[in-house]
């Protein structure tokens, strides 16, 4: 059981670093503007992510 | 039975949820959208019996020069496509000439350009390497001269080898 969760945390980890260094890779690309917009975006995502979690009761 | 106060919890939640998907499609369609605007330019090679193509994503890879060849006596013609993705006219003086080091040999094209919004615009230009050997260059031996386009703050050099036939034949 505790192995299931050790690998589930890692495919988690993994998960998450290639999706930001794909995004890193596309940011290099955008101009001023759009990393600027990403980055509100991004905040704004967050932003309800964590609300969501609070709700959820995590 | 759900309580009128665990109800609108549910629906906070789902709230948020939808919000956060909303705002992750958002995300990817900034850089879509991002990606797609802008002003961009195809290189078009065509020597002997190839053609060659130097896309715009290309040159953010790798910006310092495009290499490519052909032999002596053979034309190289160039196509230089310009996209305008913008909103706005593009306009701009475009430039090409041929440069051997730091010397500028010859002048290909000088045009000015104005490029209507989601429009394209194509110039083209070909040399005949028959007569570009500098003086100090034996025949038997090969030499590259560079196409240097400059547009707007933008140049693209496409360095040329230029293989000699003496060797050959």
């Amino acid at each position: 059981m505790k192995l299931e969760y050790i690998l589930f945390g890692f495919g988690i980890i993994f998960c998450l670093a290639g999706v930001g260094y794909l995004a890193a890779q596309y940011v290099k690309y955008l101009s001023e503007l759009g990393q600027l917009i990403a980055l509100l975006l991004t905040v704004g995502l967050f932003t309800c992510l964590g609300k969501y979690f609070e709700r959820v009761g995590w | 039975m759900a309580t009128p106060k665990t109800k609108k919890t549910a629906q906070h939640k789902n709230l948020y949820l939808s919000l956060t998907i909303a705002f992750f499609l958002a995300i990817i369609f900034v850089f879509v959208f991002d990606g797609y605007m802008g002003v961009y330019d195809t290189i078009t090679i065509t020597t002997q019996e190839r053609e060659e193509v130097r896309e715009p994503d290309s040159w953010s890879r790798d910006d310092y020069a495009y290499p490519t060849w052909t032999e002596e006596g053979q034309d190289i013609s160039f196509r230089y496509e310009i996209d305008n993705r913008t909103f706005g006219t593009y306009s701009a003086q475009v430039e090409a000439a041929i440069w051997f080091g730091e010397t500028k040999h010859s002048d290909l094209i000088s045009q000015a350009v104005a490029i209507e919004s989601f429009d394209k615009e194509e110039l083209s230009w070909a040399i005949d390497t028959s007569e570009l050997r500098p003086a100090d260059i034996p025949e038997i031996q090969d030499y590259e001269f560079s196409v240097i386009i400059k547009r707007d703050g933008v140049e693209r050099r496409i360095i040329v080898h230029v293989s000699s036939l003496a060797r050959k034949y």
